[in-house]
C-alpha cells in the first residue's frame, strides 16, 4: 500500500465516522425533541395560563430591552411591550447611547421625566446618564435608562442592575412578543424551583401581518432567503433545543427572548462584554456557577412560538449575522474550554460542550476542507466518481429527511403555517436548501472565524425593514 | 430497471451503504410528506365530525339547562342515544357540558351535573383512570372534578402517591374540588412536593369558595412535609387568617429558613402588631442573612408602632446589604417618620424612596 492510498483510506474513514456520528446525533436529538414536545403539549393541555394573571404567587418579571438607534420603531415597540399579559412586571428600556433620536422620541411619547434613582452598579457597565419614569399612570410600568454606548451586553447589565424583580426577561426590542409569552415562560419556574432560565422558540415574522406591534396573521415569507431561514429556525428550535432541554444540557437561549433568575445571573457575573455571543455565554456561565457550587438546577425550554423576529432578507445582512454567530460560538467555547470533556461538569462537559465544539463549531471547517480535498482530487485526477456521487446523494437525502422531520414536528405541535400550499412551498425549500443556502452559511461561518483571528469585535450593522413600518405603509397605500 | 440493478451491483460495499442510506432517508421524507398532507385532511375531518355532534347535542342541552326534573327524561334519553354512537361522541358531549358549565350557575349547573351522571358519562371518565396513558388519566380526573362527581374520590386518591408529578398534582386538585366537607384531610398524609404552580391553582380554587369553609391552616404548619407546611403558611397569609399569628411566631425559631422567611412576611401582611417585639428579637440572630433581614425590614415597616421599635428598624439603615438598607429606608419613609442624621452616602437612597414616581418599584 502506497502512502497515498493509506492517506486516502484514513481520510475516508475519518470523514465516514464524522458523518455517521453527526447524522446519528441529529437524528436522536430530533426523536427526543418530538417525544418531549408531545409530552409538553399533553401536559399543558388543561393549563389555564390566565390564572397566573390574578395570582399573588406570580413572580415579578423585569423585561429588559436594550435599544440602539431604534428611533424608527421604538414607540410602537415599547407600546407592544407594555401591553403584554402579565400583572407583576416592569419594562426597562436601555437606550445604549443611540446616535439617532431614540431617547428624544421616548421622552414626549411616554411623558418621561428624569428621577433621582439610587443606581447601584453591581455589575460593571458604562455610566448611566439618566433614569426616566413616566408621569402618566398608564405607563407606570415603564422605566427608561439613558446610558453611554457600550454594546448589547453592557446595556443588559445595566438592566440587571436596575431590575428589582425575581426574574428578568432579556429581549430584543424590535421582536414581537406574543401577548401570553410571559405567562408561558414563567410556568417552568413555577413547576420546579430549581429552574434558573427558560427560553422559547423564536420564529420568523417576515411577510406576517403585524399591527401596532402585534402579530395578526402568520404567513410564509415571500423572499426565498427568508423562507430558508424559516426552515432552518424550525429545525434548530423544534428538533434541537427541545431535546437538549430534556437532557438538561441546553447551552443556548436565544438573545431575542430569554427569562432568567436575576439573582443567579448577577451572581454569575452578568453578561460578558468581551463576546458577541453574550446570550450563549451567559447561559453557560450560569450553568457553571450552579455546577461548581453543587446546586441542582435546570435550564428549561418552551416549544411554543413566543417571539417573532425579522430575519435578514438580503445576503449581506444575513452574512453579517452568521459571521457574528460564528465568532460568538467560538468565543464562548474558548472562554469555557475548561468544560471540554470534563466529567466534573456532567452532561454539560461530556456531551453538550463537545457537541457544540465538534458539530456546531467545527462542522463548517470540515465541510469546507471536504470541498477543498475534492477539488484537489479532481485536479489530481484521483476522484472516485461513483463514491463521490453515492456520498453526496446520501448527505443530500439525509438533509431533506431532517427538514421533513422538522416540518412534521411543526405539524403535530403548533401548526402555524395553515395553508396547504405553504407545505408545498416548504417542501420546495427543503429540496433547495442543502445546495443553495447551506453552502453560504458555511462560507459566512468560515469568514466569521477569519474575522475573529483578525480581531474583529463588532456586531456589524443590522438594518431591518421593521414590521410596524411595513404595516403602516400598507395602511397608507390603502 | 436492469440498468439500475447492474449499476448497483457494480458499486463497492461502501458505496452501496451510501445508496441505501439515501434510499431510506428519501423514503422517510416521502412518508413525512404524506403524513403532512393526510394530517391536514384528517384534522378537517375530525373538526367537522365534532361540529356535527355539537350541533346534534346543542338543542337538547339548551332545553335541559332550564328543565324541571320530571321533564328532562326524554332529553336525557336523546342525548344518551347520540352519545352512545361512539367514543368520540361521548367526548364531545362531555367537553360541551364542561364548557357550558363554566359560564353558568345555580340550577343550570345542577342540571348539567345530573345529566353527566344520568347519561352515564361519569363511567366514561372513570374508565379513563384505568387507561395506560397518563394524559388520558389526567383528562379523566379533570372531568370528574369539574362535573363534581364526588363518588370518584376513592378512585382518585391512589394517584396522590403516584411517581408522576402531573398525576399527583391533578389528583390533588381533583380531591380539593371534590372535598365537600372541606376537611382537606388528604393533606395530613400528603408526602409529595407542592410547587408554586400548585399553590397558585389551589389559591385560585379556594378564592372562589365560601371563606367560612376554609380550614384552619395552622394545623399543617408543623407538617413533616415541609412543602405542605410552606403551602399552609402561604394560604394563611393570603386568606388573612389572623388566628395564625401565635403559630407563626413560634416558626421564627424554626431551623428551616424557608419557613422562617414565610412566617416573617406573613406576620407583616397580617399586621400582627402585638408580635412586633418577637420579630425584633430575631433581628440580631438573622443579621448576617440578607434575604431574611430584608423580609424582617419590610414586615417591621408594617408592624412598628412605638419609637423604640422604629429605632430597631433604623438599625437596618446601616446593614451591609443594599437591598436591606433600601427596604428599611422605604418603610421609614412610608410611615412618615423622620430619617436619622445620615451619612452623605444615604442621601440619594433617601431621595429615591421619596420619589413618588418610583414608589411602585
Amino acid at each position: 500500500m502506497s502512502f497515498w492510498e493509506i492517506f486516502l483510506f484514513v481520510v475516508n474513514v475519518l470523514v465516514f465516522i464524522y458523518a455517521v456520528t453527526i447524522a446519528l446525533a441529529y437524528f436522536i436529538l430530533a426523536v427526543i425533541s418530538v417525544v418531549e414536545m408531545r409530552r409538553y403539549i399533553r401536559r399543558n393541555k388543561f393549563v389555564d395560563y390566565k390564572m397566573i394573571l390574578a395570582s399573588p404567587f406570580a413572580p415579578g418579571i423585569s423585561l429588559i430591552a436594550p435599544a440602539y438607534n431604534e428611533g424608527l420603531t421604538i414607540i410602537d415597540n415599547v407600546k407592544s411591550l407594555l401591553s403584554i399579559q402579565y400583572n407583576n412586571y416592569e419594562v426597562i428600556i436601555i437606550n445604549d447611547g443611540s446616535k439617532d433620536d431614540t431617547i428624544a422620541k421616548l421622552i414626549p411619547a411616554f411623558d418621561l421625566i428624569k428621577v433621582d434613582y439610587d443606581y447601584q452598579a453591581t455589575l460593571a457597565a458604562k455610566p448611566v446618564r439618566g433614569i426616566y419614569k413616566s408621569q402618566n399612570k398608564a405607563f407606570q410600568k415603564l422605566l427608561v435608562v439613558d446610558k453611554e454606548n457600550g454594546g448589547k451586553a453592557d446595556a443588559l447589565n445595566v438592566g440587571l442592575n436596575i431590575s428589582k424583580k425575581d426574574l428578568v426577561a432579556c429581549i430584543d426590542v424590535d421582536c414581537i412578543i406574543e401577548p401570553d409569552a410571559l405567562l408561558k415562560m414563567v410556568k417552568p419556574f413555577l413547576d420546579q424551583p430549581n429552574v434558573i432560565a427558560s427560553g422559547g422558540v423564536v420564529r420568523i415574522a417576515n411577510s406576517c401581518v403585524v399591527e401596532e406591534g402585534r402579530l395578526i396573521e402568520v404567513k410564509l415569507p415571500e423572499s426565498l432567503l427568508a423562507r430558508m431561514q424559516v426552515l432552518e429556525y424550525i429545525r434548530a428550535f423544534l428538533l434541537g433545543r427541545m431535546a437538549w432541554s430534556r437532557l438538561n444540557g441546553l447551552l443556548l437561549i436565544s438573545g431575542a427572548f430569554g427569562l432568567f433568575k436575576r439573582e443567579i445571573a448577577v451572581r454569575a457575573g452578568g453578561y460578558n462584554h468581551n463576546t458577541v455571543g453574550e446570550d450563549m455565554e451567559l447561559v453557560v456561565r450560569m450553568r457553571r456557577y450552579m455546577h461548581e457550587r453543587d446546586k441542582q438546577y435546570r435550564v428549561a425550554y418552551i416549544p411554543d412560538p413566543l417571539c417573532w423576529t425579522e430575519a435578514p432578507s438580503n445576503t449581506t445582512i444575513l452574512g453579517r449575522q452568521r459571521n457574528r454567530w460564528a465568532r460568538g460560538t467560538f468565543e464562548t467555547l474558548k472562554i469555557h474550554r475548561k468544560l471540554f470533556f470534563n466529567p466534573r461538569y456532567g452532561l454539560m462537559g461530556m456531551v453538550s460542550y463537545p457537541f457544540w465544539f465538534f458539530f456546531e463549531y467545527l462542522s463548517p471547517f470540515i465541510e469546507f476542507s471536504g470541498l477543498l480535498f475534492f477539488a484537489f482530487l479532481t485536479v489530481m485526477g484521483k476522484v472516485n466518481w461513483e463514491f463521490f456521487l453515492a456520498l453526496s446523494l446520501a448527505v443530500y437525502c439525509f438533509a431533506i429527511f431532517m427538514s421533513m422531520f422538522a416540518l412534521f414536528a411543526e405539524e403535530i405541535s403548533f401548526f402555524k403555517y395553515t395553508h396547504k400550499r405553504d407545505i408545498l412551498k416548504m417542501i420546495g425549500v427543503a429540496l433547495l436548501e442543502p445546495i443553495w443556502f447551506h453552502p453560504r452559511v458555511v462560507w459566512w461561518s468560515l469568514k466569521g472565524n477569519v474575522d475573529l483571528i483578525k480581531g474583529k469585535k463588532s456586531w456589524g450593522e443590522m438594518t431591518r425593514q421593521g414590521f410596524v413600518q411595513y404595516r403602516k405603509k400598507e395602511k397608507q397605500a390603502a | 430497471m436492469s440498468w439500475f440493478s447492474d449499476l448497483f451491483k457494480s458499486l463497492t460495499p461502501e458505496e452501496r451503504i451510501f445508496v441505501w442510506i439515501a434510499f431510506i432517508c428519501l423514503m422517510g421524507a416521502v412518508l413525512f410528506i404524506l403524513f403532512l398532507l393526510i394530517s391536514r385532511s384528517a384534522k378537517n375531518w375530525r373538526e367537522e365530525k365534532a361540529q356535527r355532534y355539537q350541533m346534534d347535542f346543542q338543542e337538547s342541552i339548551n332545553e335541559l339547562i332550564f328543565s324541571e326534573d320530571n321533564s328532562s327524561g326524554a332529553l336525557l334519553e336523546k342525548l344518551k342515544a347520540i352519545a352512545g354512537q361512539s367514543y368520540a361522541a361521548k367526548q364531545v358531549l362531555i367537553d360541551q357540558i364542561m364548557s357550558l358549565k363554566k359560564s353558568l350557575s345555580g340550577v343550570a349547573v345542577q342540571n348539567l351535573e345530573r345529566a353527566y351522571r344520568e347519561i352515564n358519562l361519569h363511567a366514561h371518565s372513570l374508565s379513563k383512570l384505568k387507561q395506560g396513558s397518563w394524559s388520558v388519566k389526567v383528562a379523566g380526573m379533570n372531568e370528574l372534578a369539574e362535573m363534581n362527581y364526588v363518588d370518584a374520590k376513592e378512585s382518585i386518591k391512589p394517584f396522590l402517591q403516584n411517581t408522576k408529578y402531573v398525576l399527583r398534582d391533578e389528583a390533588f386538585m381533583a380531591l380539593l374540588k371534590l372535598d365537600r366537607d372541606s376537611s382537606y384531610s388528604f393533606l395530613d398524609d400528603y408526602r409529595a412536593s407542592v410547587s408554586y404552580w400548585m399553590r397558585m391553582r389551589i389559591h385560585h380554587h379556594l378564592s372562589h369558595i365560601d371563606k367560612r369553609n376554609l380550614p384552619d391552616f395552622t394545623k399543617w404548619f408543623s407538617s413533616s412535609n415541609v412543602d405542605v407546611a410552606l403551602f399552609s403558611i402561604s394560604m394563611a397569609r393570603h386568606f388573612r387568617q389572623l388566628a395564625a399569628a401565635p403559630a407563626l411566631v413560634s416558626l421564627l425559631h424554626d431551623s428551616d429558613k424557608r419557613k422562617v422567611a414565610l412566617a416573617v412576611s406573613t406576620l407583616g401582611d397580617l399586621e400582627a402588631f402585638e408580635h412586633a417585639e418577637e420579630l425584633i428579637s430575631r433581628i440580631d440572630f438573622y443579621w448576617e442573612d440578607a434575604k431574611l433581614s430584608r423580609r424582617i425590614a419590610i414586615s417591621l415597616g408594617k408592624l412598628c408602632n412605638s419609637d423604640s421599635q422604629w429605632a430597631w428598624l433604623q438599625k437596618y439603615l446601616t446593614h451591609p446589604d443594599y437591598a436591606v438598607r433600601f427596604e428599611a429606608a422605604r418603610a421609614i419613609h412610608q410611615s412618615g417618620k423622620q430619617f436619622p442624621k445620615q451619612a452623605p452616602d444615604m442621601e440619594l437612597l433617601i431621595r429615591h424612596v421619596q420619589e413618588p414616581l418610583l414608589r411602585a418599584s
